[in-house]
């Protein structure tokens, strides 16, 4: 597929453009992946917004071990270990590390990062319900980011700065949307995985380049016949897809079948929402990235997202669910006993839970159980 | 059920003849509704008397089998029940049982880990939750494991409100919404924020303070509608917060008094109950709780002015991360058994100089919300280093040992506060742990890396006295 070269094309050379970038003077802003921290903010100041959301390897996990316990989540021991271990370009090169906490797990691994580095580190929590005083803390936390990213670049950030990276933003989830929704035919033009490198390579590559391969992505997937799967079509769910953790989908595409659609609460990006123009860009910003959003998994009431997933299966006319989450994630653990009930209710499916740590001595396991749930569904 | 033998274990535990008669149906009623059978009672027989050599730590444990037996009743004798589920807002615990006399309100977890502990029952308790589903190996906390089995096996009654705080953790906030979806109980939580860079703890911000004291307001509120109960009068709060700090006065007490004795006074083992008692505390046996707190504090004193010694003058001091168990009858001795002092065992109920002084804000609500950030467990990352050093140099210790719990999301802070410890001068070693669930370690399996600390501290003290 032309569409795999020009992903190739436009990663190529990446750390190079943005090592340039910050020659001329620009900053970096790195930060980690859950969907909490609007881009616009730091695009409307002239820095580069690099998302961290590199997962599956298991040495980055292991280098986690001398700052946090081994029963915190496998994505945040590997976000730790792959800062500390310095063999990761994307990981050395941001100018600050912006961490939204959005639970226990994060802010441990976030405390990790600020007790032992000397990184330039700006971090705020994020509130857990949708209510209007949770709202107003969010907004009040964009504030005060707006004022770090100032003096960090010593730009301003104007309502039409704001407004003109939200316009391109809103263009990048508009496109994100419509390749998305392409999924829902019954003969797929693009693979699980090839799917989730396109979403992945939004965190790294440059917002303007990134929109135009979108566009000719787009009209490639719409003039290609596809591949109907021979085995079940996947729901795959979880806290967090993380950049290069694809052996799920690997194991799903050798047994015949492919993920058409996904829900993630960290690492693949959340595009289904815009932000409004209209109005107070921060004020749109704060309403799309907290009240719009899909909650995140530790948010109560969980229902919100459940039957967002549950929905989204019968949408995508998935054949079953793949709850796919790194260890040690309790709050997502916790609703997976229950979400089996909602699913059965709302789409009349199954669901099948894995966990990984991403260790490579796992595959084994999780292939023959992906094969016998599969024979199940059949 | 042997009521003889049943009859000797809770005179162990102080109850009085009497009191024993007037009871014995409703004990029986409560211990065959546990299942508690003639090896369980011989088993606590045992533990009572190994674990707790002075008898005021036995009148505390009595308590909390009061508590335990009310619990297994409740449903019966009480027109509505609310669980908090741990560590919740123990103060509301306290006022909502000295306020409501038809109110059944309760820590059920604590009350099963005291007394299942003690029956050497609760790995039973722990087991039925991952059977429904709540797994230990995904870092599913023993605390909360022991009130989903509790729940999903109807060893408890099934409540009309569970509560719960994020202040700690997320867990006991999603178990609350677990416990709702699956028993169809309602729910009420509230959030807590924190985004403070490393460092600034002690401090508070007013931002946190007033998210916190909002989101608290809102879910009583919340919760006196679903009880259908008279919010609670300023009055009420005023004594409950009142009280609510006479038992932690006395506890440190107890903290100053291992820290100045030499030698230690008191097993380590005794003071167990004290320390989720004064965390924990109800309204309906504050004053035999009180009784036995000062009773304990006497007896310390007078064992001072004896010169008696649980362990040979000049052993180090250490303050700890749950040195205590509930379950683990063998850790405290394995820990003096190396030689170590364990002057304040659990860092959480000690009081910090810097939580003394006059909460700068307006409110009781945030007045609360104050007191639980400055704990610094809120959210917990630095702070819980900054507490650890600040306790090492208050008590002048020898030596900081973090036994992380085996899953807990509060409880894993032990990296940071090596680094903190050992930056301030004082060495530091971290231990996994798990004070409630008796699968995860055995005092064995720690000994060596124990008695090896204990070495370097005696080997550091003798090197500080030479020079």
């Amino acid at each position: 597929m032309e569409l795999n070269q020009n992903l190739k094309e436009l990663l190529r050379g990446r750390i190079r453009k943005i090592e340039e970038a910050k020659s001329s003077g620009k900053k970096v802003v790195g930060y980690y992946p859950a969907e909490y921290m609007p881009e616009e903010m730091v695009m409307a100041c002239g820095a580069v917004p690099l998302g961290l959301a590199q997962g599956g390897d298991n040495a980055a996990v292991e280098n986690a071990g001398p700052y946090l316990p081994r029963w915190l989540c496998t994505f945040n021991r590997a976000q730790v270990g792959y800062i500390m271990m310095k063999y990761d370009p994307f990981y050395e090169i941001f100018d600050m590390y912006m961490m939204t906490i959005i639970d226990g797990a994060n802010a441990y691994a976030v405390a990790a990062i600020e007790g032992f580095t000397d990184l330039n580190t700006f971090k705020f929590e994020v509130p857990h319900h949708k209510k209007e005083r949770a709202l107003n803390y969010f907004l009040d936390s964009l504030y005060r980011y707006k004022d770090k990213l100032e003096e960090l670049t010593g730009n301003k950030i104007t309502d039409d700065g704001l407004k003109e990276a939200i316009e391109l933003c809103n263009k990048e989830r508009k496109l994100q949307r419509e390749i998305t929704e392409l999924r829902k035919n019954d003969s797929l033009p693009i693979s699980g995985m090839d799917y989730a490198k396109i979403i992945h390579a939004s965190y790294v590559a440059d917002k303007a380049e990134y929109v135009k391969f979108l566009e000719s992505a787009l009209d490639e997937l719409k003039g290609a016949e596809g591949v109907k799967p021979e085995g079940p079509r996947i729901l795959l769910t979880g806290s967090t897809l993380g950049a290069g953790d694809y052996k799920i989908h690997r194991i799903i595409e050798n047994l015949g079948g492919d993920v058409v659609v996904e829900q993630f609460c960290e690492g693949l990006r959340d595009f289904w929402h815009d932000v409004d123009l209209n109005g107070d860009p921060m004020k749109a910003l704060a309403e799309r990235y907290f009240m719009k959003k899909i909650a995140h998994g530790v948010f109560t009431p969980a229902v919100e997202r459940l039957e967002f997933v549950a929905d989204l299966a019968k949408e995508y006319k998935a054949d079953a669910v793949i709850w796919y989450t790194p260890m040690y994630r309790d709050a997502f653990d916790m609703e997976a006993i229950y979400f089996p009930e909602i699913l059965k209710e709302r789409a009349g499916l199954s669901m099948l839970k894995l966990m990984t740590d991403y260790d490579p001595t796992e595959t084994g396991a999780f292939r023959t159980r992906v094969e016998a749930f599969f024979e199940m569904i059949d | 059920m042997d009521w003889n033998e049943c009859k000797k274990m809770l005179a162990l535990l102080h109850y009085t003849d009497e009191e024993m008669e007037q009871q014995k149906s409703r004990i029986q009623r409560a211990f065959d509704r546990a299942k508690i059978t003639d090896v369980d009672i011989q088993a606590a027989q045992r533990n009572i008397v190994h674990d707790f050599d002075m008898e005021p730590a036995r009148m505390a444990m009595g308590t909390w089998m009061k508590r335990f037996v009310d619990l297994m009743l409740c449903r019966e004798e009480y027109k509505k029940v609310v669980y908090h589920v741990h560590p919740g807002i123990p103060r509301l615990n306290l006022a909502m049982t000295q306020a409501y006399p038809d109110l059944y309100s309760e820590f059920c977890e604590t009350v099963l880990m005291y007394v299942f502990g003690m029956l050497d029952k609760i790995q039973g308790v722990i087991e039925a939750a991952e059977e429904y589903g709540l797994e230990q190996t995904q870092a599913q906390c023993a605390i909360n494991q022991v009130t989903y089995g509790a729940l999903v096996t109807d060893l408890v009654p099934t409540p009309d409100l569970v509560v719960a705080g994020r202040y700690q953790c997320d867990q006991s906030v999603k178990l609350c919404e677990l416990i709702s979806m699956v028993k169809k109980v309602p729910f009420v939580t509230f959030d807590t924020v924190r985004d403070e860079p490393w460092g600034f703890f002690p401090e508070v911000t007013e931002r946190a303070v007033e998210y916190f004291g909002g989101e608290y307001g809102e879910a009583l509120e919340e919760s006196c509608r679903i009880l259908e109960i008279e919010p609670l009068s300023d009055e009420t709060w005023k004594k409950a917060r009142k009280d609510y700090v006479l038992p932690w006065i006395l506890l440190n007490d107890a903290h100053d008094i291992y820290i100045k004795a030499d030698p230690r006074p008191a097993r380590l083992s005794n003071h167990t109950p004290f320390q989720f008692g004064t965390l924990e505390t109800s309204g309906r046996y504050y004053k035999p709780f009180m009784d036995s707190l000062q009773a304990y504090i006497k007896e310390l004193r007078q064992r001072v002015k004896d010169g008696y010694g649980a362990l040979p003058k000049g052993a180090p001091k250490i303050g700890m991360m749950c040195g205590t168990s509930f379950s683990m009858h063998n850790d405290a001795d394995m820990y003096e058994e190396a030689g170590l002092n364990v002057v304040i065992p659990i860092g959480a109920v000690w009081v910090a100089p810097y939580e003394r002084g006059e909460k700068k804000t307006e409110g009781h609500l945030n007045r609360i919300a104050w007191s639980y950030i400055q704990k610094g467990y809120v959210r917990v990352t630095y702070d819980h280093a900054y507490r650890f050093k600040t306790m090492a140099e208050h008590a002048k210790l020898d030596g900081v040992i973090y036994a992380a719990m085996f899953s807990c999301r509060v409880l894993q802070a032990g990296y940071f506060v090596k680094k903190v410890v050992e930056e301030a001068g004082y060495p530091a070693m971290v231990l996994e742990t798990d004070p409630v669930d008796p699968r995860t370690h055995t005092a064995d399996s720690l000994r060596t890396r124990v008695e090896a600390f204990a070495e370097l501290l005696r080997a550091r003290k003798e090197n500080k006295e030479a020079a």
